[in-house]
């Protein structure tokens, strides 16, 4: 049975939550979508106020220690509420068997971006409402970024199976994460960080990620050099480069600063590409300059995507340079190479 | 990376398992072949190996192990249909007439037992038995079918788990079935009400014209008829007021009756499966490439064997798991019975919450049997105030939010995770303390409820529960 639930689509294991109108909760509805637009507005008013109050009961009952605040909004496809900081935009639907969404273009405009996007199946004549799934902002933005800016529509067709359909992860997230944990700026293209230099001890590198798996596609940061740049009566290296195969290397110098005599070393990662899709990295650190030797204890290490130490290895009184053991992974497999020296750490963000 | 044992493993309809209406079977020729013949293939490769030993026209690939590269492959697009079978089941929602189990017969037909070939032209199914001739199929195996319009080679093709997925919801007889019983929930004024643009848009203009007016009327009305249940035929005011609509529209129909029929007429084609079903390319453009990719949120499986940190984890969530279980039980419990308490409408019954829940887990008894023995009105009553599968959706997520919280404090003290946590670290840990919540207390939970007459509640939940009830009646006899 785990090997089912694993491999296939967005399964849940139970049906989706479902929420039973009251009839005073039909009653309610009626009284908000009472207004004078045309006809399928106000259709779409009653089946909003249907989905609105049903989700509101559903959150309550599962999140009683916060309120829950009706916002105000200028979009009439959708309803907004706000709950311990976070907001949501309630999207009511009455079928999904076409597994897509419409949702208006203007919700994630920065008067109208929620946190999260939730839409509900609400099901009039059986007075039921279903939570189907939601989605986080910064997902909604990477899907349209990626697949749907070239849509001239007012609306977003999202397929069904883009929902995260798990409404409990919902509160997961209202509990655990502060509303800051993604930003409600729709950046029409994701536009790298630029490095930030910091004065004083060991120069940051940079705060980007670099993606190994380029590299063997000739697309390489500049800030990372052919080791022929490194070969100049400045930087003396003497790469042992005996244990290196065919692949890409490239080096990055670092100034360890005043307190240690400006001294440079160079951080050289060699990519290369290895069986079934995976790549192989090895990480070196060597001393440059006139520097023969690195300086002692000097610690480089390897941390996964979720920060634990996997490899350690530490400067002796005489090595011209240290290194990682040669290790493989799939591409998109994250992880980093940090240069420690007493208290101080220096960091790099690879991804192959 | 070892192959999957999707390519050896056969989700079989199953009369016997009638709680789930399937099966799975390990075909012990397929896993023999995969490991012994294919095994140096690597992930990814596996499939298209078997495919091209399956789709092969060149004759040295001999018609056995055309047979048994094409067994795997059945094996595979088996789990694919099961879950296109669930998922249709889903989409429908709730308080249908039908459920996947109904939907397994037409497409579910492969039993791994016998070995198929295809003909030359990839038009036929071929039955091999032993050293006979080739016999063509009298009784094709949708799984084959799937296979032989499967195009392996083309170079935007769509994956085979998305293939099989839209061959099933476009199967002839599933379509038909649905046509029948898909919609039989609903009345052809609510089949009405909510058809919207991207139906309408197969209707024939004049059609259209009439559920647009319909829609006026109809809709306008409905919302004033305060709590009204199924929605009733339109009265003859409103088809009045219809025609007259129409007429707007240079639309004529004579009479209010012939209106109504041809509305009905309506409903009958809204009834077709076809109509509500988007046929949206499951596969999309790259933008970078322009070849096609699969929908980056379309299933894959990455399981990440490096996060070996993960693992460490995994053991100290299952310690806490029959905690969170036994916590989360006796906490819904008490909300349950507050929130009827509470409730206007309910009150009065909140004292029958723990016995109702008593004789459906104790005694194996039904809601409809249940209700007028605690003095309820209806079956939809004791469905509301007794509601099992809320409790156990809630407990369920009780439990795995405590067992989350747990897990991420573990995690944030021994620095693998943030604090507070990035949000898809949050998320794929939930999905993991699902996954194992699943697995050990709430799919058995789930599958026994689902079991008609005659069912025993055997699951750990059950257990447990039963337990919190008898202490519930001890301690507090008003509620016994």
């Amino acid at each position: 049975m785990a090997n089912m639930s694993s491999s296939l689509i967005n399964s849940r294991l139970l049906p989706p939550e479902t929420i039973w109108l009251e009839p005073e909760q039909i009653e309610q509805a009626q009284a908000m979508s009472e207004c004078t637009a045309p006809e399928a507005h106000q259709w779409q008013s009653y089946l909003n106020a249907l989905a609105l109050l049903s989700f509101e009961q559903w959150l309550s009952e599962r999140l009683p220690e916060y309120s829950i605040e009706r916002l105000e909004k200028s979009i009439e496809s959708v309803c907004y509420i706000e709950v311990n900081g976070f907001k949501f935009c309630l999207i009511a639907v009455e079928q999904v068997l076409d597994e897509t969404v419409q949702i208006h273009r203007a919700v994630v405009e920065p008067e109208q971006a929620a946190h999260f996007y939730v839409v509900q199946e609400v099901s009039e004549e059986q007075e039921l409402v279903m939570i189907r799934g939601f989605l986080r902002f910064d997902e909604l933005i990477h899907y349209r970024n990626h697949y749907l800016d070239q849509m001239q529509n007012d609306s977003y067709p999202l397929p069904l199976s883009l929902l995260d359909a798990e409404p409990n992860h919902l509160l997961f997230y209202c509990r655990a994460l502060q509303p800051t944990a993604f930003a409600l700026r729709a950046e029409p293209f994701p536009s790298p960080i630029s490095p930030l230099p910091t004065e004083g001890f060991l120069v940051a590198l940079t705060q980007t990620t670099t993606k190994l798996t380029q590299w063997l596609q000739d697309t390489v940061d500049e800030s990372w050099q052919t080791i022929d740049q490194f070969i100049n009566p400045e930087a003396n290296l003497a790469f042992s480069t005996r244990s290196i195969e065919a692949g890409v290397r490239r080096g990055k110098l670092i100034n360890l600063g005043v307190q240690f005599g400006q001294q440079t070393v160079a951080l050289l990662v060699n990519v290369t590409s290895e069986t079934e899709g995976k790549l192989g990295v090895l990480v070196q650190l060597y001393s440059t300059g006139e520097a023969r030797y690195l300086i002692p204890n000097l610690k480089l290490s390897l941390r996964s995507s979720t920060n634990q130490v996997v490899q350690e290895v530490t400067s002796r009184s005489q090595d011209n340079y240290i290194q990682l053991k040669p290790f493989k992974g799939r591409p998109g497999t994250r992880f980093s190479v940090a240069i420690h020296l007493g208290s101080e750490t220096v960091e790099e963000n690879f991804e192959l | 990376m070892v192959a999957s044992s999707r390519y050896w493993s056969m989700w079989c309809i199953s009369s016997a398992s009638e709680k789930l209406g399937y099966k799975n079977c390990l075909i012990p020729l397929a896993r023999e072949f995969v490991q012994k013949c294919i095994a140096s293939s690597q992930g990814g490769a596996i499939q298209s190996t078997l495919l091209s030993h399956f789709h092969t026209k060149s004759a040295t690939v001999t018609a056995r192990i055309q047979a048994q590269a094409g067994l795997c492959l059945r094996c595979y697009v088996s789990a694919s249909i099961l879950k296109a079978c669930q998922t249709i089941d889903h989409l429908f929602g709730s308080d249908k007439s039908f459920t996947y189990r109904d939907l397994l017969p037409f497409v579910l037909n492969d039993d791994g037992k016998t070995w198929v070939i295809l003909d030359r032209d990839r038009k036929t199914q071929l039955v091999m038995m032993g050293d006979e001739p080739l016999q063509a199929s009298t009784y094709p195996f949708f799984s084959v079918e799937v296979l032989r319009t499967f195009k392996s080679e083309a170079q935007s093709r769509l994956s085979l788990d998305n293939w099989t997925y839209l061959r099933t919801k476009q199967n002839a007889e599933l379509k038909q079935f649905l046509a029948e019983f898909g919609f039989r929930h609903l009345s052809d004024w609510a089949l009405l009400n909510r058809a919207r643009a991207h139906q309408l848009e197969r209707l024939s203009e004049r059609d259209r014209h009439l559920v647009e007016v319909f829609h006026g009327v109809y809709r306008r009305d409905r919302r004033q008829q305060a709590g009204a249940k199924r929605c009733p035929d339109p009265s003859t005011e409103q088809l009045k007021e219809m025609l007259s609509d129409l007429q707007v529209k240079n639309v004529v129909i004579p009479a209010v009756g012939e209106l109504m029929s041809d509305l009905k007429n309506i409903a009958v084609q809204l009834r077709q499966y076809d109509i509500w079903m988007h046929r949206v390319p499951l596969e999309i453009q790259d933008p970078d490439t322009g070849r096609d990719t699969i929908r980056p949120d379309l299933p894959h499986c990455d399981p990440d064997e490096s996060d070996l940190e993960q693992q460490e984890l995994l053991t100290f969530f299952h310690q806490q798991l029959d905690l969170a279980l036994n916590a989360g039980i006796a906490q819904e419990l008490r909300d349950r019975i507050a929130a009827l308490e509470r409730s206007k409408k309910y009150a009065p019954l909140a004292s029958q919450f723990i016995p109702g829940l008593q004789l459906y887990y104790s005694q194996g008894l039904s809601l409809k049997e249940i209700a007028p023995m605690l003095g309820m009105s209806s079956w939809d009553q004791a469905r509301r105030v007794i509601n099992p599968g809320d409790l156990l959706s809630k407990v369920r997520a009780l439990t795995v939010q405590q067992v989350l919280d747990r897990v991420l404090e573990q995690a944030q003290q021994k620095g693998f995770a943030q604090m507070p946590p990035e949000p898809n670290y949050l998320r794929t840990l939930a999905e993991q303390v699902e996954a194992i919540a699943d697995q050990e207390i709430f799919q058995a939970a789930v599958e026994e409820m689902r079991a008609g007459q005659g069912r025993s509640f055997n699951s750990v939940y059950a257990q447990q529960l039963r337990l919190h009830l008898i202490s519930f009646m001890q301690r507090e006899p008003s509620h016994g």
